[in-house]
């Protein structure tokens, strides 16, 4: 039993860690969430009917705990009224136009091509190390887990309007750093 | 053709006029992604658009940052997190805790 349990660990130990790490900013607790998954997983054991791999079935395992790990961290993320603001309009002139060196690049008919090459997925990775805690949270629950705008909202216990700043935010400093490391380049 | 270029100018200014700022535009253009947007803010997105180039570029980058987040989220980290890796330590001190818990 304890060899069995031993070789799963070894066998998806690592690819966990990856998919965790790829949406949370925070190393340790990425292993953490890691440790958690394998136990639910074993404590879940006489539930799991095989239906799916267990490399699958440890996914949404994980899936979950990451977002009860935004949900515990999710007072950090209301925004201040006073914070509102200053991140968000670097882009722009007074009058609210597109500042000249700001301008949206063109970034080509294609540019989600890009994801076919390994260095943009490194970039890629990079950057949305880049994103802060709270941006990257919703961010990641939004964007690549593919959460509706009201589930988000309902299961951080966050308004609406404060969602739609984060995702602008994210949005913004993921484009800027695409830009200058990968569009400007290539 | 000169004729056709200023005519085009006018329109674009009187766009420029009637819609938004591009501050507001993009704040809108982010938004659509998350929730739809009242027909009169979809309107004033759309006709801004059409004259500004600079906002439908973001509109485009932004569409293009979702396809790609989607597509990223599907594909299997190992291809690419090559640095993220558990250390052993770190394995091993999971299994004891596993042994421990269980």
């Amino acid at each position: 039993m304890q060899k069995d349990i031993d070789r799963m660990i070894d066998r998806h130990g690592d690819y966990l860690f990856r998919y965790a790490a790829f949406r949370i900013n925070n190393q340790a607790m990425a292993q953490d969430l890691v440790q958690d998954t394998f136990l639910a997983a074993l404590k879940s054991a006489p539930g799991y009917q095989g239906k799916s791999a267990i490399k699958t079935w440890l996914t949404s395992i994980l899936k979950n705990k990451i977002i009860d790990y935004y949900r515990k961290t999710a007072r950090r993320y209301e925004v201040v009224q006073s914070d509102v603001g200053e991140e968000d309009n670097n882009d722009f002139d007074a009058s609210g136009r597109w500042r000249a060196d700001r301008n949206p690049a063109d970034w080509g008919e294609h540019p989600e091509q890009a994801l076919n090459q390994k260095e943009f997925m490194r970039i890629l990775y990079a950057c949305l190390k880049l994103l802060t805690e709270k941006a990257a949270g919703v961010f990641m629950l939004r964007e690549m887990e593919g959460l509706a705008s009201a589930e988000i909202c309902d299961r951080l216990g966050i308004s609406s309007s404060n969602l739609w700043v984060l995702l602008y935010r994210a949005r913004n400093r993921l484009r800027d750093c695409l830009n200058k490391n990968w569009f400007e380049k290539n | 053709m000169q004729k056709a270029k200023g005519f085009k100018k006018i329109i674009a200014m009187l766009i420029f006029k009637m819609t938004p700022s591009c501050e507001v535009v993009a704040h809108h253009i982010s938004e659509s992604l998350d929730h739809q947007l009242s027909f009169y803010n979809r309107m004033m997105v759309r006709l801004h658009t059409l004259a500004c180039v600079l906002c439908k570029r973001y509109r485009q980058q932004l569409l293009a940052m979702e396809k790609m987040l989607q597509d990223a989220a599907h594909a299997d980290p190992e291809q690419f997190i090559t640095e993220a890796h558990l250390d052993p330590q770190v394995l091993e001190k999971i299994k004891e805790e596993i042994k421990k818990q269980l």
